[in-house]
C-alpha cells in the first residue's frame, strides 16, 4: 500500500540531494580502485587492474572475505532470531522484567566497543572460544542484537494489538498468530534490524582485534592490517566489487519477483 | 489466557546470549575503575576534575547533537519520500542507502577525504564557480560531514520501519475533513511516527558517541571525542581504571537520558492518541 | 527365583555404573567431549588445566602489512631453514592487548615489536620476561636496550619538505619549521605525541643535551604557537598523504615514510637528518610466553648483520647493532638513521623519561590540540 501525495519540487530536490550525497564516496571508490598507483589517489595518469589481480592472486584477501560473509551471515541470523523474538516478548511483558529486557538488549550498543572486546576476550578465553568460528559468531551475534531489538520494537509500536487479540478470538493458537499476524507485519523492523546487524559484523574491528589471532582474520582486520603502512587502493577494489555484488543482487531480485518487496 | 511463561520464552534467549557471556563479564570489567590502580573511587576524582576530560566531553556533545539532528531530519525526508514512491523508485532509493552501509567505513572515510580536500574536486568546482576555498577537511565540519553520511541510512530505515504500518486512512480522512497538508503532516501523521523518529534518534546518538575511526581521520586529529579517548586509554596506554571510569559514566549518561527521552515520548502518545 | 536373580542382576549394574561413574577413564572421555564442544572444562570445574608443553614454534607480533612481510622474508625464512622451527607472524601488539593477554593466561605472542619505552613500562609492571643477555647481544647503539626490551631497530622523525614550495631555501631546523612567515603552508605533527614535543623544545632554541628532561608546558606552549595550522597524522599511511596531496608542506614524519614519497615524487619531497629526532622499537618476550626459553636464540638470530641491513633495504628502519652499523654499504648510508654521519645530527628520545610520562603527556597533549 503506497501513499501517492504530491510532493513539492523542494521536496523532491532535498531528497535527491541526499541520496547523492550518500553515494558520493562510492563515486570515488570506483575509481581510486583502478588507480595505478600504490597508494590512494585518482587514476590521472590512465587506469589499472593491478588492485584487483592482487585480491585475486592474494589468497589472503579472499580467505578474509570468505571468512567475514560466513561469519556476517551467520551472527546476522542468530542476532534476528534472538533480537525479534525479544522485542516481541519485551512488548507484552509489563514492568520491570521489560525494562530490565530492554537495558540489556541497548548494552552492547551502549557500551564502548574497546569495553565490549575486553569483557567478551575474557569470557571466551575461559570457555574455549578464543580465536574460533563459534567465538566470534557469538561474538558478531551479541553485537548485532541492540540493532535488531531497536528497529524490531519500532515497528511493533505501529502495530495494532487488537488485531492479534482478533486472530486468538478466532481459535488461532499464540504460536502461529506470532508467525502469521506479527511477524509479517514487522517485515521492515525485522528486515532494517538484520542489515544493521550484518554491516555490524561486516565492518567490526576491536572486538575482533580480541577476541582472535591468525586462525580467524576477517576483512576489517585485513583491512587495517599495516594501515600504519599504507592505505592500499586494494580497499576500494574490494569496496566495488561488493558494489557490483549489491547492484547485480537487486537486478536479480527484480527478475524473480517482478514486483517491489 | 496466560502468555506469561511464552513471553518469558521470547525474552530467554536473549538474556542468556548477552545475561551471562556479556554482562557477567562487563561488570568485571567497569569494577577496574574501582580497583585499579588502587582501590578506590580515586579514579572518578581523577576523571571528574580533568580538563582534558571536560573538552572531549563538550566537543563530543557538540558533535554528536549537531550530527545527530541532521541525521535524522535527512533520515525522515528520505523514509517519508520512500513510502510514496513507486516500486522502480524504492528499488533504487534502496540501493542508494544500502551500498554505502556496506563499504568498509575505512574506505568511506578516506573517500570523503579525497573529495572534501583542498585540492580536491569539491573545492575545485567552487574555485571555478568564483567561491572561496572552504576548510571542510581536518576540522569539526568534516567530522560532521563523514559522521552524518555514516548515521543518515541506521536514521532512515529506523524511521522507515516505523513508518511502514500506518494506515492512510487516516490520513485521507484527515484531508476529508478539511485539514490541509501541513497541519495533516502536524498533527496526524508526524505523531503516528514518533516512536519510530524516537528509536531512530537513539540509535544513531548512541552510534555517534561511540564513533572512531572518523573523528581520527576527519579531524585532522584536532576533534578528540570520547570513544577516542577511551580507547586510547585501554589500548594504547593500558591506563584501564581511567577508561573504565569513563566507559562507566558514559554508560549511565546514556541510559540516564534515555529513560527520560522514553518518558517525554510517552507523555506526548498519551496526549495525541 | 526369577525375580531374586534379577534384582542381584540390577544390583550389579548399579554397581558398575557407579563404578563407572568415578572412573578416570569416563572422567577423561568426557573432558575430551568438552573440548570437542569448544566448552573448557575449567568452567564446569573439573580442571582440564592447560597445555603445558612447550609450544615448537615462534610467534612474532609486529605492526602488519608491508613489515610482516619483510620480517617473514628477513627473519622468518632463514631461521626456519636453519633450525626447522616454523615462525608465525601477527599483528598489533597493542599494550592494552598484551596486559589483557598475560592477564588471562592466554599468552599467545613469542616476540613482540614495541616502543622501547613501552617495553621499560611493560617490564616495570611485571607483563614481560628479562631479556636473556647471555644469548642475545647487548652490544647495541647505547640508550636502545633495556632489562625488558633489546633494541630491534632504530627510527627518526625528521623534517620532510616539498621542495617546490620554497624556492628560496628549505627549513633547515626546526625553528624553520616553527616560523610559518618564512616558510608558509601548514605543517604536520604525529598525533601520538612522540617527535612533536623534542621538536618544539630545539624549535625554542633548548640545546641538544638539554631537552631532558622535557619541561612539558614549555613545549606544549611553543606547539600552541602554530597549533591551528597543524594537522595531526594518525598513521603513517596518511603522514604520507597528508604531504602528497598537498594539505601540508612539511611534516614531522618517519624517515621510512619520508623516503617513500621521495622516490614516489621524483624527489620533489624530500627530507634531511638536521635535527631529526631519533627513537627505537625493541624487541620484548610476554610473560608465559608458549615457545619459552626458544625465543632467545631466535632473537639473537635478528641481530645477524646481513638481517640488519636487509631491513634498512626495505622498510628504512635503522641496524642496532654497532656491527651492521659499521658495515652500511654507501648506497644506503644516505637513509639509514643510524649511520654516523646522519645520527650526530639527531637526539635520541629518552626512553627512561618517556617510560615515566609518556601517558600523563599524552593527555596534556591531546587536552591542549582539542582545547
Amino acid at each position: 500500500m503506497t501513499m501517492r501525495f504530491r510532493y513539492s519540487l523542494p521536496f523532491y530536490i532535498v531528497a535527491w540531494s541526499a541520496l547523492l550525497f550518500l553515494m558520493a564516496p562510492i563515486f570515488v571508490v570506483v575509481p581510486v580502485s583502478l588507480t595505478p598507483t600504490s597508494f590512494l589517489s585518482f587514476p590521472t595518469e590512465g587506469l589499472s587492474l593491478r588492485h584487483y589481480q592482487q585480491l585475486f592472486q592474494d589468497p589472503a584477501w579472499y580467505r578474509s572475505m570468505g571468512q567475514s560473509v560466513i561469519i556476517g551471515l551467520c551472527s546476522t541470523v542468530l542476532a534476528t532470531a534472538v533480537g525479534t523474538a525479544a522485542a516481541i516478548g519485551a512488548l507484552r511483558l509489563g514492568g520491570t522484567l521489560a525494562m530490565t529486557t530492554r537495558v540489556l538488549a541497548l548494552l552492547p550498543l551502549i557500551v564502548p566497543p574497546v569495553v565490549s572486546a575486553l569483557a567478551l576476550y575474557r569470557s571466551w578465553v575461559l570457555l574455549g572460544l578464543f580465536d574460533s568460528w563459534a567465538g566470534t559468531i557469538l561474538a558478531h551475534a551479541i553485537l548485532g542484537v541492540p540493532y535488531v531489538f531497536i528497529t524490531v520494537s519500532a515497528a511493533l509500536s505501529r502495530l495494532d494489538p487488537s488485531i492479534a487479540m482478533a486472530a486468538r478470538n478466532l481459535g488461532a493458537g499464540w504460536a502461529r498468530t506470532q508467525l502469521q499476524i506479527v511477524l509479517p507485519n514487522i517485515r521492515s523492523g525485522v528486515f532494517a534490524g538484520a542489515v544493521f546487524a550484518f554491516i555490524t559484523s561486516w565492518d567490526e574491528l576491536v572486538v575482533t582485534l580480541f577476541i582472535t589471532s591468525r586462525g580467524i582474520f576477517t576483512l576489517p582486520r585485513r583491512m587495517w592490517d599495516g594501515i600504519r603502512e599504507n592505505i592500499s587502493p586494494t580497499i576500494a577494489a574490494v569496496a566495488t566489487i561488493l558494489i557490483l555484488f549489491s547492484i547485480l543482487l537487486l537486478l536479480a531480485m527484480r527478475l524473480i519477483r517482478g514486483r517491489d518487496a | 489466557m496466560n502468555d506469561q511463561p511464552r513471553l518469558m520464552a521470547l525474552v530467554a534467549p536473549m538474556f542468556v546470549l548477552l545475561g551471562l557471556v556479556y554482562l557477567v563479564p562487563l561488570f568485571g570489567v567497569l569494577l577496574i575503575s574501582v580497583t585499579e590502580p588502587q582501590l578506590g573511587l580515586g579514579n572518578y576524582a581523577q576523571v571528574l576534575q580533568s580538563s582534558a576530560v571536560a573538552k572531549v566531553a563538550l566537543t563530543t556533545l557538540r558533535i554528536c547533537g549537531i550530527t545527530t539532528i541532521l541525521s535524522v531530519v535527512i533520515g525522515y525526508i528520505l523514509a517519508y519520500v520512500y513510502i510514496a514512491a513507486s516500486p522502480g523508485m524504492r528499488r533504487m532509493m534502496m540501493l542508494f542507502i544500502l551500498v554505502p552501509l556496506w563499504t568498509s567505513v575505512l574506505i568511506r572515510t578516506f573517500a570523503w577525504l579525497m573529495i572534501l580536500g583542498d585540492n580536491g574536486p569539491v573545492n575545485g568546482v567552487m574555485q571555478s564557480m568564483g567561491f572561496e576555498r572552504l576548510a571542510m577537511m581536518h576540522n569539526e565540519l568534516g567530522v560532521v560531514i563523514g559522521m552524518t553520511h555514516y548515521l543518515v541510512p541506521y536514521a532512515m530505515l529506523t524511521i522507515l520501519a516505523g513508518m511502514a504500518g500506518i494506515d492512510e486512512r487516516l490520513i485521507m480522512a484527515s484531508r476529508g475533513l478539511g485539514a490541509g497538508p501541513v497541519l495533516t503532516f502536524l498533527k496526524v501523521y508526524f505523531p503516528l511516527t514518533l516512536p519510530g523518529v524516537f528509536a531512530g534518534t537513539v540509535l544513531v546518538l548512541v552510534l555517534a558517541l561511540g564513533f572512531y575511526v572518523t573523528p581520527i581521520i576527519l579531524g585532522g586529529g584536532r576533534v578528540v571525542m570520547i570513544g577516542e579517548y577511551i580507547s586510547t586509554q585501554i589500548l594504547l596506554i593500558s591506563r584501564w581504571g581511567v577508561g573504565s571510569v569513563l566507559a562507566t559514566l558514559l554508560m549511565l549518561l546514556v541510559l540516564l537520558t534515555i529513560a527520560l527521552a522514553a518518558r517525554a515520548v510517552d507523555l506526548r502518545r498519551i496526549f495525541t492518541v | 527365583m526369577r525375580m531374586r536373580r534379577f534384582q542381584a542382576l540390577r544390583g550389579q549394574q548399579l554397581d558398575i555404573a557407579g563404578k563407572m561413574l568415578s572412573n578416570e577413564q569416563t572422567r577423561r572421555d568426557f573432558l575430551r567431549l568438552c573440548a570437542a564442544a569448544g566448552v573448557a572444562p575449567t568452567l564446569l570445574g573439573l580442571g582440564g588445566g592447560k597445555a603445558t608443553a612447550q609450544a615448537k614454534e615462534i610467534v612474532v607480533s609486529n605492526w602488519g602489512g608491508d613489515s610482516s612481510k619483510v620480517h617473514e622474508k628477513i627473519f622468518g625464512v632463514p631461521y626456519t631453514e636453519k633450525t626447522g622451527i616454523p615462525v608465525h607472524f601477527d599483528s598489533s601488539p597493542l599494550e592494552g592487548r598484551i596486559k589483557a593477554m598475560v592477564d588471562a593466561k592466554n599468552v599467545i605472542w613469542d616476540v613482540m615489536d614495541v616502543d622501547n619505552f613501552s617495553s621499560i613500562k611493560l617490564g616495570r609492571e611485571g607483563y614481560l620476561r628479562p631479556i636473556d643477555y647471555s644469548i642475545v647481544s647487548r652490544d647495541t647503539i647505547p640508550g636502545t636496550s633495556f632489562e625488558h626490551g633489546v633494541a630491534a631497530y632504530v627510527m627518526s622523525y625528521v623534517i620532510a619538505y616539498d621542495k617546490s614550495k620554497f624556492p628560496d631555501g628549505a627549513p633547515q631546523t626546526w625553528a624553520d619549521f616553527w616560523d610559518l612567515e618564512r616558510f608558509p603552508g601548514k605543517r604536520s605533527l604525529y598525533k601520538w605525541l612522540t617527535g612533536a614535543l623534542d621538536a618544539a623544545l630545539l624549535a625554542d632554541g633548548v640545546a641538544k643535551d638539554q631537552i631532558y628532561p622535557i619541561d612539558l608546558q614549555r613545549a606544549l606552549d611553543k606547539i600552541k604557537q602554530i597549533k591551528e595550522h597543524v594537522v595531526f597524522w594518525d598513521s603513517g599511511a596518511e603522514s604520507q598523504q597528508l604531504l602528497r596531496s598537498g594539505d601540508v608542506t612539511m611534516a614531522c614524519i618517519w624517515n621510512s615514510r619520508a623516503h617513500m614519497l621521495e622516490n614516489e615524487t621524483d624527489g620533489r619531497i624530500t627530507f634531511h637528518w638536521n635535527e631529526a629526532i631519533a627513537y627505537g622499537d625493541a624487541w620484548s618476550v610476554p610473560k608465559d610466553n608458549p615457545a619459552g626459553d626458544l625465543v632467545w636464540p631466535f632473537i639473537a638470530s635478528m641481530q645477524e648483520v646481513d638481517k640488519q641491513l636487509g631491513l634498512l633495504a626495505e622498510l628504512g628502519a635503522g641496524p642496532v647493532t654497532v656491527a651492521a652499523s659499521e658495515k652500511t654499504p654507501p648506497e644506503l648510508q644516505r637513509i639509514n638513521p643510524a649511520h654516523p654521519e646522519n645520527w650526530k645530527l639527531q637526539t635520541l628520545m629518552d626512553a627512561q623519561w618517556w617510560s615515566e610520562n609518556y601517558d600523563q603527556a599524552l593527555a596534556a597533549y591531546t587536552d591542549m590540540i582539542a582545547g
